[in-house]
């Protein structure tokens, strides 16, 4: 559902049936990153905490995308989601083209694809994620 | 710092060059751009050349084609900004005092790519889930087109601009004019944009001679002097951001206008990074050259076409000339070096009935996370009567 390229297990946190992404706090400033960097874009500060996306946001803005990335299957709807006012997230929109519109509120789902491997895409409303197989 | 002037340009007509070796093309630029400036390969002390897919050492490469080895040369990659940053390194060590002459090209073919989209680094994590440059940009254009009510027809005709101008301009790539329905009825890229709103996939290369005022060389019309040479790179920015306001280019203009004194009243012609047609729209506006979300009265008011008071393109831009994108900054510093010195022909841009005195040249480009864009960078070019 995501593209062509997936995520590892470094890169979520999986607790019971909730598969969430890692992003990062800075441990001074508290400035809110996804993903984590070496140092705090904000403050310069190397220490972070470990923590989660938001699973809830709004449409920011979207397109369908007709020529892709090379192996990616095509069309495939995307955009740009606000999780909270200072982390934009991008990725695939997992819902009828003919049913987009920006403002709309969307949750974020991760899924394990394979052993070790995981997705994420946004849906229009709330469904329960799959097992996570651990991180 | 001392005044550097552009004495010399060369260009080829961008499109299909895939039989020519990447030398070979960068190297008849450069010849042209020697030739018109009068200079020798002794007069020349340094070479850089940009692109983004030429591979290593492209500038010696070129230099051995053209007699100047053994010159300083520096490889100059800053995505579709590599060319311009190149032209900006160029005049920083002229202007320093370093040495006098200088040769700056930008290279790219793009077909040798196989086709499709450019490629983005895969462990973006944007890019990795599918982002894709026309799609950002499809992205802006959705939300700008949702912010300020614009319809898709406004964006298709800023591609109709761009194609009459392109028409006009024998080194332009595209050069068939277009209707808003053709545009609008085109194959779908990234929706809203199909392709004829999208800049074409094609090879190409530009070169200038730079040179200390008060060198010999120089070729036909007046001297144009750089008034104004800018580079930045994107702020880390992940929420919070306005994404029909680009801000590297906004903050670049701001920084560029302050240092040299000038601004957009000033400007006469300009050429600017309209790999898409929203992006012209958006750059009409970061450049200062109407509020935000008033960009599009600039286009139906003609401000921005041949014959208006600020042409933006005059070369048919990415849309039309092209955009091998290590090649389009150097490009366009030859559009607007030729239009300040009155060779432009049909497409030459006329300022109350005169040259056009002061032009200026945006590109910005690179899609990473996290920022608009990955470098912006801005030349403001006079002639010597200003």
């Amino acid at each position: 559902m995501n593209g062509y390229r997936q995520l590892n297990s470094s890169c979520v946190i999986a607790a019971g049936d909730r598969v969430d992404l890692l992003a990062a706090r800075c441990a001074a400033c508290g400035y809110f990153i996804f993903p984590a960097l070496t140092c705090c874009p904000r403050c310069a500060h190397t220490h972070f905490t470990a923590a989660t996306l938001p699973r809830h946001g709004t449409l920011y803005s979207y397109t369908t995308v007709h020529i892709g990335p090379a192996g990616a299957k095509v069309p495939y709807l995307a955009g740009y989601v606000d999780l909270d006012s200072e982390m934009r997230v991008f990725g695939h929109l997992a819902i009828d083209e003919g049913d987009v519109a920006i403002g709309m509120p969307l949750e974020l789902n991760v899924r394990s694809s394979a052993a070790g491997r995981f997705e994420y895409a946004f849906t229009a409303r709330c469904v329960t994620a799959p097992q996570g197989e651990g991180a | 710092m001392r005044d550097v002037h552009v004495v010399g340009t060369g260009m080829v007509r961008f499109g299909r060059h895939e039989s020519t070796s990447f030398a070979r093309l960068g190297a008849a630029t450069v010849v042209e751009a020697l030739g018109e400036a009068g200079a020798l390969p002794r007069d020349v002390h340094a070479l850089y050349c940009g692109t983004v897919f030429g591979g290593p050492t492209a500038a010696q490469r070129i230099a051995r084609e053209c007699a100047l080895t053994g010159v300083e040369a520096l490889n100059v990659e800053n995505a579709c900004s590599s060319s311009a940053s190149a032209f900006r390194m160029a005049w920083l060590g002229i202007a320093a005092g370093a040495f006098d002459c200088a040769v700056v090209v930008g290279v790219d073919q793009l077909t040798r790519l196989g086709g499709g989209v450019l490629p983005l680094d895969e462990d973006d994590v944007e890019a990795s889930n599918g982002l894709t440059m026309p799609a950002l940009y499809a992205m802006r254009a959705q939300r700008y087109m949702h912010d300020f009510d614009l319809a898709p027809g406004d964006l298709a005709a800023i591609a109709v601009k761009a194609r009459k101008h392109g028409a006009l301009n024998p080194y332009a790539q595209i050069r068939q004019e277009t209707t808003v329905d053709k545009v609008l009825g085109s194959r779908p890229v990234a929706s809203p944009l199909t392709v004829q709103q999208c800049c074409p996939i094609g090879d190409g290369a530009a070169a200038v001679v730079l040179a200390a005022a008060g060198s010999k060389l120089g070729g036909p019309g007046p001297k144009v002097k750089v008034l104004a040479s800018h580079l930045t790179s994107g702020r880390y920015m992940q929420g919070d951001r306005d994404m029909t306001s680009p801000e590297v280019t906004v903050r670049c203009a701001r920084e560029t206008y302050e240092a040299c004194g000038l601004g957009p009243e000033d400007i006469d012609v300009v050429e600017c990074h309209d790999a898409f047609t929203i992006a012209e729209l958006l750059y009409y506006e970061a450049l200062g050259f109407a509020a935000h979300g008033e960009g599009i009265g600039l286009l139906r008011n003609g401000t921005t076409s041949l014959g208006g008071r600020t042409p933006f393109n005059p070369s048919g831009g990415l849309l039309c000339r092209g955009h091998p994108v290590g090649a389009s900054g150097t490009a366009q510093l030859v559009e607007i070096t030729r239009q300040l010195q009155g060779r432009c022909d049909a497409r030459q841009v006329s300022r109350d009935g005169r040259t056009p005195r002061i032009g200026l040249a945006h590109i910005t480009g690179g899609g990473t996370y996290g920022f608009d864009h990955a470098a912006c960078c801005i030349h403001i070019l006079g002639t010597e009567s200003v």
